[in-house]
C-alpha cells in the first residue's frame, strides 16, 4: 500500500528486530481487563518539585515487561522488576518544557490497592509554563490502551486522553 | 446544505444554555440546586415499573427456552449445531419479528467492531500479522445454515452485523409463543489472537487445547418494556443484555474430555467413571475444603492420550438467562459444598489445566465458596445448584451463569521444572474468581441491560467484589499501601476528560474507573457514611430480591434505595452518577466566641486580659523596660488622676446599673436558659465550608480539644441544600478546641485533603508521603536496579522506525 507520499513504507516486526517492534500486542480487552493508565503530573510549590505518578494495574506491568523482556514470569513486587518498568516508563512518558526535556528523576513504587504506582519527579525553579506531554506507556501492549494524564500545576486540573493515534499534547496555559 | 444548516443552528441553540431541557429552571442568578429531586429525569413510573423501584403490577419479561445439540470438533476448531427456540411473548404487544444476537459475528473480518478498530502508532507486531493470517486461512463468524418454523417452513431473516431479525409468519400475539429451529456453525477462534470471550487456546509445549464457549449460539435479543428491542451492536465493550429461559443441551466432544457447563449433568453414567461419581458425591458433602473429582495426575496421564471416539454430555439448566461451557481432555477438577443458612446447598467446582497447578488447587473453589457466602449476605441466597470456576486463559475473566472464565497461573520454571507463582497472581486469581463468580447475582440474576449500562452489573458487582476481598484478607491484596477504594477513585475523579456513571456502555471513557471503581466508590461512601450499614444493607437487599430474576433499569435502583431506607438520595445520584463533579470540601475558617455575662466587671476582666493576650506593648516599651528606663509617671505618680487608675475596660456605675436591670427585665424561661448557660459557659464554634468540588457531601468531622481528646461529628449533606457552595454552621462544645479536621478517616473521597483542616495543617503529597516511609537504602535500590539493567541493556527499547522502501 503506498504512504500518502507515494513512497512504500515498511515496517520492521520480524523477530531480531528491536524487541519493542516485536512486541505482539495483546488480543482487545477481556471482560473484566480496562487497560488504561492514570498518570498525575503535580507541582508541589512547597518542594518546588515537578511530581508524577503513574497508576498502573499490576497485571498490565508484569505482562508489558514480559513482553519487553522476553520473560516467562515476571513478579511486578520485586524491587528489580520495578525498575526495568520505570525504564520502560522513562522511554514512553516523556514531558518537555518549552521543547526541553524534563529529567524525571525516579523515586519508587508502591501499591495501593489493586494498583501499581510509580513515582517520578523533577525538581524546578518554577512550574513549566510550555508543558507538554507525550504518553505511550503501554499503547505498545495492549491495542485498546486509552491513558489519562491529569495536569495540575496550579488550582486547576486538567486531563488529557492519550489513545489511538494521539502524540504528543501541549499542557501550557495552566498557570 | 439547508438540513445541515438547520442542525447546526439546532446544536448552537441547544448548546446556549445547560437547562433547556428542564421543566425547573432557576431564571435569575445562576443558583444549580444540587438537591432538585430526580423524578423530573428519570422516567415516569407506571404499571410496570412502580415508584417505589419494585416491578410494577403489569411488570413482563420475555423468556425463550432452547434445546440445542451441539458437537465440538477439536481436529477443525469448529462447532457445529443446531437449536430449537421456544419464545414465549409475554409482551402485551404483537411482535411481526423476533431479533436474534450473533455475537459470534464480531470475530468477522468486516464486523464493524473490527472495521472501527484504530491503532496507536505506525508499527506492527507478530500477533497482529498472526490475527491478520488466521482470518485469511478461515472465516470466522457464523454460518448460519437456516432458520425455520416449528414445521420445518423457512423463515426469513436478515443479518445485520451481530443482530439477526427472524419475520415471523404471522405477528406473535400477546401470550403467544414462536418456535424457531436454527442450524448453525462456527470456527473456534483462538483466544489468544482474537481475545474476546471465548475461543480456544493453545498450549503449544503439550500440544493440548483447552476449549471454552461462550455466545456460541444465536441468542435471543431482549424485548422490553422501557426501549422495546435491546438491539445495540456488539463492539467488544457493552456486554449482553438477555432473556431468561430453560435450557437443555447436549455437547457431544472427543471422549476423553471432561465438560463444565451451566447447568446440572443429566448422564453423568454414561460420561464420567464410577470413580468420578463416587468422588462427586463425597464432595456434595465436603464444606471445608475442596477435593479432586480428577486429580492432577489423572489429569496428566489424560492429556498425553488422545482419542477419535465422542460422547454427549447433556445439561439442563432452569431459568437462566444464557449457556456456556468448557471442554477439555487437561482438566484437573476439584469441588467442595457450600452450606448456605436460607438456601440450597451449592457445589462449588474448578476446572483448571495442570498449568494452572499448584495456585488453583490451593486457591479458586475456596473463593467461589467464599463469594456465595458474602454475596448471599448482601443480597439473597443462590438459587443455582452450583458455580464454577474455569482456568481459561492468563488473565482477567468472563462471567456466565453458574460458570466463570477466568485467569492467572503459576510459571514453570524452564530449567529446574519447578512451579512458582507470584504474590500478584494469587490475588490476582482470588480476586477474578470473586469478581466472576459474583457476576451470578448481578447480572445473571438481578438481570440488568449490560449493553446500556455497564455500571449496574460491573458497579453493583464491584462493590460487592469489594466487600468480598476485604472478608477474604482485611488487607487484601495484601501488598502494603492503601486499600481504600476512597483514596485510589480521587485521581480519577480529578480528571476534566470524564462522562458520568449514567452513560451509554459504548460511550464510556475510563472504563474501568467509570464503570467498575468509581461505582464501587460510591456505594461505600453511601453505605459507610451517608445511609450506615443498617439502612444501606436492607435497602440493597431489598433492590437485590424485588429484581431477582427480573430486569431493573437505574430508575429501579435509585427509587428502591430510597424507598427501602427512608433517606432522599436524589442529590446523591445526581452528584455521583449524573455528573463528573468530586468531591473537595475547605474547612476554611473557625472562630471561637464564649457567651457575654453582660456583667461589665467580668466582661470587662476578660477584655483586658484578650487585650493583653493579642496585643503586646511596642517594641520600643520593652526595649525601654529591658534597658531600665523609668516613664515619666512612673517617677511622678502624683501626676496621676481618675484615667490613670482606670482603664477603658473598667466598668462604670451606670454599666453596673444597665446590667441589674438586663437581669431584672429577664423572664422565663430566658431567665433560666440564660442562668444556665452562664453556669456551663460553653465554647462556641462557627465554622465555614466551601463546596470546590462541586459534589456535596456530608462532612464527617474530628474535632480536638484542649485537653487532648478527641470527638467525630457527621454532619449530613443536607447542610448544602441551601446554598451548596458556601456553608458556616454552630458547634457548640463544652471543651475548647484546638483543631478539626474534615474526613479524617478517608470516607467520603475527598481529592484534595490539603484544605481539610484548621487550623491548616501541611498535608504532604502522595508522593511526599512515599518519600517519608522509604529509607535511603529502599531508594537506592531502584536506582542500583536500573542501572543494573541499562547496563545490560535488556529493558524496551523505543519502536522500530518505519523505513523507507528501496
Amino acid at each position: 500500500m503506498s504512504g500518502p507520499a507515494g513512497i512504500t513504507r515498511r515496517i520492521a516486526f520480524l523477530a531480531g528486530c528491536s524487541l519493542s517492534a516485536g512486541l505482539m500486542l495483546a488480543p482487545p480487552t477481556l471482560a473484566h481487563r480496562s487497560q488504561t493508565v492514570l498518570s498525575t503530573v503535580m507541582w508541589n510549590a512547597a518542594s518546588s518539585v515537578l511530581e508524577v505518578t503513574h497508576r498502573l494495574h499490576p497485571h498490565d506491568a508484569e505482562l508489558a515487561l514480559q513482553q519487553t523482556t522476553r520473560a516467562t514470569q515476571v513478579d511486578i513486587t520485586v524491587v528489580k522488576n520495578q525498575a526495568a518498568l520505570m525504564l520502560y516508563i522513562e522511554e514512553r512518558f516523556v514531558l518537555t518544557d518549552g521543547g526541553r526535556k524534563l529529567v524525571l528523576e525516579p523515586v519508587g513504587a508502591e501499591f495501593e490497592g489493586d494498583t501499581l504506582l510509580l513515582y517520578q519527579q523533577s525538581a524546578l525553579k518554577a512550574p513549566p509554563a510550555k508543558l507538554a506531554i507525550d504518553d505511550r506507556i503501554l499503547r505498545d501492549v495492549f491495542e485498546a490502551q486509552a491513558n489519562l494524564v491529569n495536569v495540575r500545576l496550579a488550582e486547576r486540573t486538567r486531563t488529557f486522553l492519550f489513545s489511538g493515534n494521539d502524540g504528543v499534547k501541549q499542557a501550557d496555559g495552566l498557570l | 446544505m439547508k438540513l445541515a444548516w438547520l442542525a447546526a443552528a439546532a446544536v448552537v441553540i441547544l448548546g446556549c444554555g445547560p437547562a433547556l431541557a428542564d421543566a425547573n429552571k432557576q431564571t435569575k442568578g445562576a443558583f444549580d440546586d444540587k438537591f432538585r429531586q430526580l423524578d423530573v429525569d428519570l422516567p415516569t413510573p407506571n404499571t410496570y415499573r412502580a415508584a417505589s423501584g419494585a416491578p410494577g403490577e403489569s411488570y413482563w419479561q420475555q423468556q425463550g427456552d432452547y434445546v440445542i445439540n451441539a458437537t465440538l470438533d477439536e481436529a477443525k476448531k469448529r462447532i457445529t449445531a443446531t437449536g430449537t427456540i421456544d419464545y414465549h411473548n409475554n409482551s402485551p404487544h404483537p411482535l411481526s419479528y423476533v431479533w436474534l444476537q450473533l455475537d459470534q459475528n464480531i470475530f468477522k473480518q468486516d464486523s464493524a467492531s473490527r472495521r472501527t478498530q484504530t491503532t496507536s502508532s505506525d508499527t506492527a507486531s507478530v500477533g497482529v500479522l498472526r490475527q491478520l493470517q488466521s482470518y485469511a486461512d478461515k472465516p470466522h463468524g457464523y454460518e448460519i445454515h437456516s432458520v425455520t418454523d416449528g414445521a420445518g417452513r423457512a423463515l426469513p431473516f436478515t443479518i445485520n452485523d451481530t443482530m439477526m431479525r427472524v419475520d415471523l409468519p404471522r405477528p406473535l400475539a400477546p401470550k403467544e409463543r414462536a418456535t424457531i429451529k436454527l442450524a448453525w456453525a462456527f470456527n473456534i477462534t483462538d483466544n489468544g489472537l482474537f481475545g474476546g470471550r471465548t475461543g480456544y487456546e493453545y498450549f503449544r509445549d503439550t500440544d493440548t487445547y483447552t476449549f471454552f464457549q461462550a455466545h456460541w449460539f444465536p441468542r435471543l435479543a431482549a424485548y422490553t418494556d422501557y426501549t422495546g428491542w435491546q438491539h445495540k451492536q456488539f463492539l467488544g465493550s457493552g456486554e449482553f443484555t438477555l432473556e431468561f429461559g430453560n435450557y437443555d443441551v447436549s455437547i457431544t466432544v472427543p471422549a476423553d474430555h471432561i465438560v463444565s457447563a451451566t447447568g446440572v449433568l443429566q448422564n453423568p453414567n454414561d460420561v464420567l467413571t464410577a470413580e468420578q461419581r463416587s468422588r462427586l458425591a463425597q464432595a456434595r458433602k465436603t464444606y471445608d475444603k475442596p477435593m479432586y473429582i480428577v486429580t492432577p495426575d489423572e489429569a496428566l496421564a489424560n492429556e498425553k492420550e488422545g482419542t477419535t471416539a465422542t460422547r454427549t454430555w447433556r445439561w439442563k439448566a432452569s431459568n437462566v438467562r444464557d449457556f456456556a461451557w468448557a471442554s477439555s481432555r487437561k482438566f484437573i477438577w476439584d469441588a467442595m459444598a457450600v452450606k448456605q443458612p436460607e438456601g440450597a446447598d451449592v457445589l462449588a467446582q474448578s476446572l483448571f489445566p495442570t498449568e494452572a497447578d499448584p495456585l488453583w488447587s490451593l486457591y479458586s473453589t475456596r473463593s467461589v465458596a467464599h463469594t456465595i457466602d458474602v454475596y448471599s449476605q448482601f443480597s439473597f441466597p443462590y438459587p443455582y445448584p452450583t458455580a464454577i470456576s474455569v482456568n481459561t486463559w492468563l488473565g482477567g475473566g468472563m462471567e456466565y451463569p453458574m460458570i466463570s472464565f477466568n485467569g492467572y497461573r503459576p510459571v514453570k520454571d524452564e530449567k529446574t521444572g519447578v512451579k512458582t507463582y507470584t504474590r500478584q497472581a494469587r490475588d490476582g486469581l482470588i480476586g477474578v474468581v470473586i469478581h466472576e463468580v459474583g457476576h451470578n447475582y448481578f447480572p445473571m440474576i438481578v438481570n440488568s441491560d449490560e449493553r446500556q449500562w455497564t455500571w449496574m452489573d460491573e458497579g453493583l458487582n464491584s462493590f460487592l467484589d469489594y466487600q468480598t476481598k476485604l472478608l477474604w484478607d482485611e488487607t487484601f491484596p495484601g501488598r502494603g499501601g492503601s486499600s481504600n477504594i476512597l483514596d485510589g477513585i480521587t485521581s480519577y475523579m480529578l480528571s476534566e476528560d470524564q462522562v458520568p456513571i449514567m452513560t451509554n456502555s459504548e460511550s464510556v471513557k475510563q472504563f474501568g474507573n467509570n464503570a467498575y471503581a468509581k461505582p464501587t466508590a460510591a456505594l461505600t461512601v453511601l453505605r459507610e457514611t451517608v445511609m450506615g450499614r443498617e439502612l444501606f444493607d436492607f435497602a440493597f437487599k431489598q433492590y437485590a430480591r424485588s429484581w431477582k430474576f427480573k430486569r431493573p433499569t437505574p430508575a429501579d435502583f435509585f427509587r428502591t434505595m430510597e424507598d427501602a431506607s427512608g433517606v432522599d438520595l436524589d442529590w446523591f445520584w445526581r452528584g455521583w452518577f449524573y455528573t463528573t463533579d468530586h468531591v473537595d470540601i475547605a474547612l476554611n475558617d473557625m472562630r471561637e466566641y464564649r457567651l457575654s455575662t453582660k456583667n461589665p466587671d467580668v466582661e470587662g476582666a476578660l477584655q483586658r486580659q484578650r487585650r493583653t493576650d493579642t496585643t503586646p506593648p511596642p517594641v520600643t516599651v520593652t526595649e525601654n523596660r529591658e534597658a531600665g528606663l523609668k516613664t515619666y509617671m512612673d517617677l511622678h505618680p502624683d501626676a496621676g488622676d481618675f484615667y490613670s487608675q482606670n482603664d477603658q475596660f473598667e466598668p462604670t456605675n451606670k454599666d453596673r446599673n444597665d446590667y441589674q436591670a438586663f437581669l431584672a427585665g429577664l423572664k422565663e424561661p430566658d431567665k433560666s436558659a440564660f442562668e444556665r448557660s452562664l453556669r456551663e459557659n460553653p465554647y462556641l464554634y462557627f465554622i465555614d465550608f466551601e463546596n470546590l468540588g462541586g459534589l456535596v457531601s456530608p462532612l464527617p468531622l474530628r474535632f480536638t480539644f484542649e485537653d487532648g481528646t478527641t470527638k467525630d461529628i457527621m454532619i449530613p449533606a443536607e447542610i448544602w441544600r441551601m446554598n451548596n457552595e458556601k456553608v458556616t454552621k454552630l458547634f457548640v462544645e463544652t471543651k475548647k478546641v484546638v483543631s478539626v479536621e474534615l474526613d479524617a478517616r478517608h470516607q467520603i473521597a475527598d481529592a484534595v485533603p490539603q484544605n481539610n483542616a484548621f487550623p491548616r495543617q501541611n498535608v504532604p503529597s502522595q508522593l511526599d508521603v512515599f518519600k517519608s516511609t522509604q529509607s535511603s537504602s529502599t531508594r537506592n535500590q531502584m536506582a542500583d536496579a536500573m542501572v543494573e539493567l541499562k547496563a545490560k541493556e535488556q529493558p524496551a527499547s523505543s519502536p522500530a522506525p518505519i523505513a523507507p522502501s528501496n
